[in-house]
């Protein structure tokens, strides 16, 4: 799914445009896509993409877009490269999640009077990993934001205060233990990423500590900024981050069918589209224990 | 429509009025965008982007700004970055519809402009069109806005700023994306941003925006595609409208 | 003592003059005060009714329903303190209750960080009467507690819930998610202008902090003034009223330029 089939690597060292199953280019997705939307949202942008990865990697060997990822996001050089495989990522892991529901798709645009909404006072939703048999991952949820709804809308609303293209992403922070073969996972978090932005932090590390090393090499008399050193050493080692879940912000998955307006409804339709069997297999095994907050 | 009858009530910001709205809403811009397209990227947008900032701003010292005072008056406060983003998304947005509007005859570039550029950059207007068509296709990845402006030198130059960067204040340009890496050049230029602002807060900027293009999804997804960015950014400098452009370029006379 | 007659009759004497010809000219108030003249009725009448509610406020307590007290003795009827008292409280203005304000009350003491979010107060429109209460959120109007008063309002009055108590709490809880919206629009804006490459040369806590130090400084020069102010007086007191207002008259001016910010 991932890559080229390993008879065609021999033939051409590039990336083929990825599918899904469940995606497909007659249908639309039930209650979240209309056909023309899922174009928009997927196939075009999967398309691009991968053109896009293709004449940046020319002729160079063909790897996972994990490695990719990681090997070049602190390369200006590669800055492409990793911009498009990042891409690339995340939209797929975006996709993989998404089900569809028996919802209808909203017949008419949503209008102005949409931003005045009452917001729902529900408690308990259409689609929720429970309901839908995913007990382990219901129980994670719970432990580390309380409760479904206090979830469902840090989620949401995280996504939704997204002004340009960026992905919300549910993940699971992993630990260091003594043994080093061990690895433990111990709350679940939401995180934004903006453009490329990938949710694999540790590669960044320290990145805007070494740039400025090399301009206080250039320049005498600089000094490196306290604080972020402080981030850095803080935030980076030792902690990792897995994603197990992505929403897609972009106004090109939502704007064809929702309209102006309706980045909220797009979101609403998104929860009722989640496939958490998918989401429950990506969890980690988890240490029950609370965990020492940063 | 009831909920909305009391427009003329204070602090809040109505979708400013263009002329020849009827027939840019019965066939579009011509070569540009599509009536579809202007809809989306005007009447809608706008009036989103004047609710929001409503809803925002209402009741608070910000309710009586326009969105373009907003935009100075919130570009250092970071708290204020939400009322700042909707502010700087209005003008900007208004600033592109004003330059591509159609007009009944053919507009030039001043001879004034087509001087300058030679000058600074011995490069004809056609040339340097590539130059800025190659700017944004590089430099923004996801939504944002290509301009080309004038510094209190009087040069101009290209400014590409991402999402809703301003291009009146150097600190809120957002010309870096910081979610991939950075070049060692960039890192510059970030790092001496931030020494200057450290030294001296009150530093100014008297750049001022000539030409300004969406780059945003709903200016150009419709009529072409996700594919078609680069091609619509050369559709709209092609189809200028120069009474405006050439009125927003300085003059000594 | 004879009833003061002079000022109200002030139409019908400018009448008169405005007929003999000693005014030439109709004064600009002339025709306001004859569409609303002022009355002449200064007797104070009872207020036999409530004005709110229509009750009667002669009716003294019905006791017959009254129970024993602890010594095995009913009440029957009021005493004469009890009388007196109501028959005085009929000169007196009746006070005006309004639901909504018990509901602010209660508002605010559940949350009074509410109070601490900067208002404008212009008095320039009507705030709450143009307002369609079906939905919480209003253009033009920031969402505040005075929302939730009137949202429950609507409630009520709409029929969608029956109890006061029900329809504050949907109120409540319609506010609190707009709140977590906002506020979660707040920080991601913030850090998504910080990846874009937005710099800010201070946060918000450090311009907090330079805020009240401002008026903290300010407060201490006056506090110093005085002091010196106090010592010179305390020191000879003849002479320390001569000098006072001249000094004076410069810092004022700069405390204002200070405030304004």
């Amino acid at each position: 799914m991932l890559r080229s089939s390993t008879l065609k690597r021999t033939f051409f060292r590039s990336y083929i445009v990825p599918s899904f199953e469940h995606l497909n280019k007659d249908r639309g997705l039930s209650g979240l896509f209309s056909k023309e939307g899922l174009q928009s949202a997927w196939f075009d942008r999967a398309e691009y993409y991968t053109e896009k990865l293709n004449s940046y990697t020319a002729n160079t060997d063909e790897k996972p877009l994990e490695t990719i990822i990681h090997e070049n996001a602190n390369i200006s050089s590669k800055k492409q490269i990793f911009n498009y495989a990042s891409l690339l990522y995340n939209l797929k892991f975006s996709m993989s999640s998404l089900k569809g529901s028996s919802l209808p798709l909203p017949t008419e645009k949503p209008n102005r009077s949409e931003l005045l909404k009452t917001p729902e006072l529900t408690l308990t939703f259409g689609n929720e990993p429970l309901s839908m048999g995913n007990e382990r991952l219901h129980q994670a949820l719970v432990q580390s934001f309380g409760s479904i709804v206090e979830f469902r809308s840090l989620l949401l609303n995280s996504n939704n205060a997204i002004s340009g293209d960026g992905y919300t992403w549910l993940v699971a922070r992993q630990f260091k233990t003594a043994d080093p073969s061990a690895i433990k996972f111990d709350q679940l978090f939401i995180v934004n990423t903006y453009n490329a932005g990938s949710p694999f932090n540790s590669n960044r590390a320290g990145s805007f500590k070494h740039l400025q090393e090399s301009i206080k090499k250039k320049t005498e008399g600089f000094k490196a900024d306290k604080v972020e050193s402080a981030v850095d050493a803080v935030m980076y080692p030792g902690t990792k981050y897995f994603p197990l879940l992505a929403i897609d912000a972009s106004p090109k998955a939502w704007l064809p069918d929702y309209g102006v307006f309706g980045k909220q409804q797009y979101l609403d339709s998104v929860w009722e589209s989640i496939e958490w069997k998918v989401v429950e297999n990506r969890l980690p095994a988890f240490e029950t224990k609370a965990f020492a907050t940063l | 429509m009831s909920m909305f009858g009391r427009q003329l009530f204070r602090g809040i910001h109505t979708v400013p009025k263009i002329p020849g709205i009827s027939q840019l809403l019965d066939s579009g811009i011509p070569h540009v965008m599509s009536a579809n397209t202007f809809k989306t990227c005007w009447v809608d947008q706008q009036q989103l982007l004047c609710d929001k900032l409503t809803l925002a701003s209402a009741g608070t010292a910000a309710e009586s700004y326009l969105p373009f005072h907003l935009v100075l008056h919130t570009a250092k406060k970071s708290y204020q970055t939400n009322i700042f983003n909707l502010a700087s998304a209005l003008h900007n947005n208004h600033l592109f519809i004003e330059n591509i509007l159609p007009m009944e005859q053919v507009t030039h570039p001043s001879r004034e402009f087509l001087q300058k550029l030679e000058s600074q950059y011995s490069m004809t207007w056609d040339a340097f069109k590539d130059e800025m068509v190659r700017h944004a296709e590089e430099d923004v990845l996801g939504q944002g806005w290509l301009f080309l402006v004038e510094n209190d030198a009087k040069e101009l130059h290209i400014l590409t700023v991402q999402n809703n960067g301003t291009p009146y204040y150097f600190a809120r340009n957002q010309s870096f994306d910081l979610n991939s890496a950075l070049s060692l050049e960039e890192m510059e230029q970030f790092v001496t941003m931030r020494d200057l602002l450290a030294a001296n807060a009150d530093v100014k900027d008297w750049t001022m925006p000539l030409i300004a293009i969406s780059l945003w999804d709903h200016s150009y997804l419709n009529d072409y595609g996700i594919k078609g960015r680069s091609t619509y950014v050369r559709k709209c400098l092609d189809n200028l409208n120069w009474s405006a452009v050439n009125n927003r370029l300085f003059s000594t006379q | 003592m004879k009833v003061q007659q002079e000022a109200v009759n002030v139409l019908e004497r400018t009448s008169a003059y405005l007929k003999s010809g000693i005014l030439k000219k109709t004064p600009a108030w002339y025709n306001v005060i004859a569409k609303v003249p002022p009355t002449k009725k200064f007797a104070r009448t009872p207020q036999l009714t409530h004005p709110m509610n229509g009750k009667s406020r002669t009716a003294l307590p019905d006791y017959s329903n009254w129970k024993a007290n602890s010594s095995g003795l009913y009440k029957t009827r009021p005493n004469s303190l009890e009388k007196k008292d109501g028959a005085s409280k009929l000169y007196q203005s009746p006070k005006l209750v309004y639901i909504e304000d018990k509901l602010r009350k209660l508002f605010f003491q559940q949350h009074p960080w509410e109070l601490s979010r900067p208002k404008i107060l212009v008095e320039n429109t009507l705030e709450t009467q143009e307002y369609d209460w079906s939905h919480i959120q209003q253009l033009g109007k920031p969402l505040d507690g005075e929302s939730v008063v009137q949202r429950t309002l609507f409630l009520l009055k709409s029929g969608e819930k029956k109890e006061l108590i029900d329809a504050y709490d949907q109120a409540r809880f319609e506010f609190y998610r707009l709140r977590i919206q906002q506020e979660i629009q707040d920080q991601v804006a913030q850090e998504e202008a910080e990846m874009f490459g937005s710099v800010f040369h201070t946060t918000s806590i450090e311009y907090g902090i330079a805020k009240e130090q401002k008026v903290i400084d300010t407060w201490k020069r006056k506090a110093l003034q005085q002091a010196e102010l106090m010592a010179a007086r305390a020191s000879s007191p003849s002479a320390s009223w001569t000098n006072e207002t001249e000094e004076e008259q410069k810092p004022i001016d700069q405390d204002v330029e200070e405030i304004q910010l």
